[in-house]
């Protein structure tokens, strides 16, 4: 618990540490800022339509989140093999995946329209972004301990 | 001669510079560079693939660049041509090299090891070839310790195997494991793609 607590810690230092923090974020070129963006927000957008459209409110909650789960994990697949060859491999392939897991979990679960839906995957497309531009901060502040 | 491997790579020949020509290229272009820049004396590059690594190579070096597949060495032909320097391509095996002991003052790698089928085995190889003191510099991407990246590249692995790369490898442990003494390792994206610089020990 305490190394969870010192970890959060040494992430929030990292965060708030000014100077040091435009040096550490792993991208600053606008070309591939955008990308990430642009690769997040519609992954996210077309993800949470998708399911929402194609699972319906009559399964159970528990069914919908993992066909979900699974259905946004395969769409974000397919549309991150055609946003590398553009944007870069593995900055863009986890970020897109780990959003499509998320919104077609989380999208699966609740009745709304599909434009809704899109808003949201969209928001969270962006959230998931962050988180891994946090990450990789974090990880570059602590890379002179780090050996693996 | 691995033909399995041979043959994966020569299928992917065809495809390989319009997956990874543009996006992955640009983006890791001055983490490659700054490695690069390091480039000094003998130099052995293993799996020079299409050759898009060269456009990265500090200008009039000595560097001797090898690749299992025939069809990748054919594409990057044009490229080594063009370089200031004098780059040697060879169709090798890094398994099973064929120059002497202590033939080179340093080995570069760049992608290669979340490819290569034994990779310890592989670079206790390079070890060999290395002289005493000698430099292994490696651009490479492993597996994760963050959930869910871990997971995911666990997960996608079997999936991509059959005509690309492994993407859950340890490959600092493995360059431990094959006797290097690890100097520095440098993350590029998060803890999955990331610079690993050792050394041939002396003895």
């Amino acid at each position: 618990m305490f190394g969870g607590i010192r970890s959060t810690g040494r992430l929030l230092r990292t965060i708030l540490h000014r100077p040091l923090l435009l040096r550490r974020v792993m991208e600053r070129r606008p070309y591939f800022v955008l990308g990430d963006i642009l690769a997040n927000g519609v992954t996210g957008a077309l993800v949470a339509a998708a399911c929402t459209s194609t699972i319906g409110e009559t399964v159970p909650m528990i069914l919908a989140m993992p066909v979900g789960m699974m259905l946004g994990g395969m769409l974000a697949m397919l549309l991150a093999a055609g946003l590398t060859v553009a944007f870069g491999a593995f900055e863009v392939m986890l970020p897109v995946m780990t959003t499509g897991m998320l919104v077609g979990m989380i999208a699966s679960m609740r009745a709304v329209s599909s434009a809704v839906a899109a808003v949201f995957g969209a928001m969270a497309g962006l959230v998931v972004l962050g988180f891994t531009y946090l990450l990789d901060m974090h990880i570059r502040a602590r890379s002179n301990m780090w050996t693996s | 001669m691995d033909l399995l491997t041979q043959h994966k790579w020569d299928k992917t020949a065809r495809i390989y510079d319009l997956t990874n020509g543009y996006g992955p290229e640009m983006r890791w272009a001055p983490y490659k560079r700054r490695l690069f820049s390091l480039m000094s004396g003998k130099v052995l590059f293993v799996a020079v693939g299409t050759g898009q690594d060269i456009q990265f190579f500090p200008p009039k070096q000595d560097i001797v660049a090898i690749d299992i597949s025939p069809k990748m060495l054919k594409r990057a032909a044009p490229r080594a041509a063009d370089y200031s320097g004098s780059i040697e391509l060879r169709r090798a095996d890094v398994h099973d090299l064929a120059d002497p002991d202590g033939s080179f003052d340093q080995v570069f790698t760049s992608c290669t090891f979340c490819s290569v089928p034994r990779p310890v085995e592989g670079l206790v190889s390079l070890k060999r070839v290395l002289r005493p003191g000698g430099q292994l510099h490696m651009f490479e991407h492993t597996g994760s310790r963050y959930f869910p990246f871990s997971v995911m590249l666990e997960m996608l692995t079997p999936l991509v195997r059959g005509f690309g790369p492994e993407l859950n490898r340890d490959t600092v442990m493995n360059v431990r494991q094959a006797g290097f003494e690890i100097s520095a390792v440098k993350p590029v994206y998060l803890d999955v793609v990331k610079i690993v610089h050792a050394v041939a020990p002396k003895d």
